[in-house]
């Protein structure tokens, strides 16, 4: 049973170097980094003596010793520990006084631990033959280290918890779930140190539990630094796979019966370290590669969104002079004068429009749209699109029908504005593109979804036009040939907000002058029957 | 006659609005950025305020939030008025009771004005 605890201990020893390992690595000059290294260090110092003190059978002396080695190890856990939550939440600056309060007191400690006074000898307990017996001064550490900095650092966690949220909440939920993983089980220890065995026959059960809590909490804490660095789960997870499997060829080393196995496991221990070193490589270049990328796209788009906000300051300032100028707020203006004006607000007015788009472009790339959903009745938003854009159909003696469902289709819960600016879009683009005939609207509902159908008898498209059509910056050749205002984003925009329902959009032509047909679909749980 | 406070750092647009706004009849007072913006408020005790969203330094959230804080001038009816308009920066500015978001290049002053004019009905 012994033997079991203290394999149990030599794993937890071999992660906690592992992982400590590892984030330092990761990034060196990090404070973050480094105060994680330092408490799996002391984590170590801990359980490796541990280890020794478990295989020990009755040397005193290297008993004694041991028994303080570990806990010199356990000082230095609490405030590594506090140190680096403090840092985790940018809480560092506010706490810097109980911070030094609690290296001063660590130094003290562990300076007192190679006394009588903190640790008096070692003792017999369960299965265990030798057990650190605490002296007289060791319940100062029990205060002043365990509890005031665990628990003090867990209620910080907790309170940022409440308030953070996203990707944030999700790394203080792994923290915790680490810190209580890897403190918890610890505190089973303190007891049995004052020669006290705690809940009767059920300890032994509930000691390998706890063990089993313990030995991989280093687990989520690394996670959440490394994501906390941006790293990918992909990597962590290669990382803690090769960790686990090395680890266990290790463990098969020792516990080979002959030399020459232990000779077999070995070369198979190092062959496995070269490839998953290899393998780790791989991954983490491939994941470096991507993020550079994504921070381009995303310094691109980021600027897309600053600069068309500042360009609407002057767009505002032009608008709103011009629309006084034509409302007669500084004298009357000539007739002559007044169309010309008219002219330059349009272009304004266009202009604005453009903006607007670019902004909405990149309020999908950096992901900061969002849908309010409502319910709306459908044949109604046509309705009401149609009657803002039939002006447009007027002027080019174009028909714009919309036939109406016999039935009234029930309400369907959707971004009433999203929507409507996807009808916009490809009604502005069918009246565009059609200089005969006109456009029918239709709804219909297929395989149990809601189906808008716009069909025109307009310049038609290629297949080669179809496959580009929805794509950013992409204009029909139609499009270039009889139209050159839009910027291309309009279609690229509608397939984003029928994406963002859950919807799809398409076109379909038969070819060149023969019209072209798009189809907005919305899934049918969009779709709630009003009871 | 109606007091309005205009918070908004771009000098032509606070001066655009205040030309209208006095045009209708409306007293205005202009105030730069957030700290003026909450003097002026407690010291005038405008009727209505008209809050640009980005402003140097402390951001119109800010404001908000101290005018919520201060129960001189935390009733006062609040049009926040801004081009930057995420939807998480719209979300809290809902919520901290502000009466609309309008997006400026959407508005013409005597849009503005009406919205203005409804809210002191």
């Amino acid at each position: 049973m012994k033997d079991f605890y203290a394999i149990g201990i030599l794993i937890s020893a071999l992660l906690n170097t592992y992982f400590g390992a590892l984030v330092y690595l990761k990034n060196r000059k990090a404070l973050l980094n480094k105060l994680y290294g330092l408490l799996c260090l002391a984590f170590t110092i801990w359980s490796y003596s541990w280890f020794v003190l478990l295989l020990l059978k009755n040397r005193y002396f290297y008993s004694l010793f041991l028994a303080r080695l570990l806990n010199f190890g356990a000082i230095f856990i609490p405030i590594f520990y506090f140190h680096w939550v403090c840092v985790f939440l940018g809480e560092e600056k506010r706490k810097k006084k109980l911070i030094l309060f609690g290296y001063f007191a660590s130094l003290i400690f562990s300076m007192i631990c190679w006394t009588p006074f903190y640790i008096k000898g070692t003792h017999s307990i369960l299965f265990f033959p030798h057990w650190p017996t605490a002296g007289s001064f060791y319940i100062w550490y029990l205060i002043f280290g365990y509890f005031l900095f665990v628990v003090y650092g867990l209620f910080l966690l907790s309170i940022h918890f409440i308030k953070s949220k996203d990707v944030r909440k999700n790394q203080i939920k792994y923290v915790i779930l680490g810190s209580l993983m890897g403190f918890l089980p610890g505190a089973i220890n303190f007891p049995l140190m004052y020669n006290i065995v705690p809940f009767g026959r059920f300890i032994i059960p509930l000691m390998f539990f706890l063990l089993g809590i313990f030995i991989p909490f280093p687990a989520p804490l690394s996670y959440a630094v490394i994501e906390y660095r941006l790293m990918d789960i992909q990597i962590i997870l290669t990382e803690i796979l090769v960790g686990v499997i090395g680890i266990l060829l290790l463990i098969q080393i020792f516990a080979a019966p002959t030399f020459w196995w232990k000779i077999v496991n070995g070369i198979i221990f190092i062959l496995f370290c070269v490839f998953g070193y290899l393998l780790i490589r791989g991954v983490f270049r491939e994941i470096r590669r991507r993020e550079e990328l994504e921070k381009i796209s995303r310094a691109k788009t980021e600027f897309i969104s600053i600069t068309s906000h500042q360009l609407r300051t002057p767009l505002s300032a032009i608008k709103g002079y011009l629309s006084m100028v034509l409302e007669g707020s500084y004298g009357e203006v000539s007739d002559r004068v007044k169309k010309v004006l008219e002219k330059v607000y349009q272009s304004n007015e266009r202009m604005i429009k453009l903006v607007n788009s670019f902004l909405d472009v990149s309020k999908i790339e950096l992901g900061r749209e969002e849908l309010k959903l409502e319910e709306v009745s459908i044949e109604d938003l046509i309705s009401e699109t149609i009657s803002e854009i039939e002006i447009e159909a007027k002027k080019k003696n174009l028909y714009l029908n919309f036939d109406r469902p016999k039935v009234p289709l029930p309400k369907i819960f959707i971004d009433k504005g999203k929507i409507k600016e996807v009808l916009m879009n490809i009604l502005d683009n069918a009246i565009r593109y059609t200089q005969k005939g006109g456009i029918t609207i239709r709804l219909q509902i297929a395989n149990g979804r809601l189906q808008i159908v716009i069909a025109d008898t307009g310049e038609g498209l290629t297949k080669e036009e179809i496959s580009k059509l929805f794509e950013s910056f992409s204009r029909g050749t139609a499009g270039t040939k009889f139209w050159t205002e839009g910027a291309g984003l309009g279609l690229y925009l509608a397939r984003k907000f029928v994406e963002m329902h859950k919807g799809k959009i398409w076109a379909e032509s038969e070819g060149k002058g023969k019209g072209s047909t798009f189809y907005i679909e919305l899934p049918i749980k969009q779709v709630i029957i009003k009871k | 006659m109606k007091k309005i406070l205009i918070v908004e750092d771009e000098k032509v647009l606070a001066e655009m609005y205040k030309e209208k706004l006095e045009m209708e009849g409306f007293k205005v007072i202009l105030a730069f950025d957030t700290k003026e913006g909450i003097e002026l408020a407690k010291r005038e005790k405008p009727d209505l305020i008209l809050l640009d969203i980005l402003l140097p330094g402390e951001n119109g959230i800010s404001f908000l939030k101290r005018k919520k804080e201060d129960k001189e001038i935390s009733e006062i009816p609040v049009i926040a008025f801004s081009n930057y308009d995420t939807p998480q920066i719209k979300k809290e500015a809902l919520n901290f009771g502000v009466k609309e978001y309008l997006l400026k290049t959407n508005y013409t002053p005597s849009q503005v004005v009406e919205k203005i004019k409804n809210y002191l009905k």
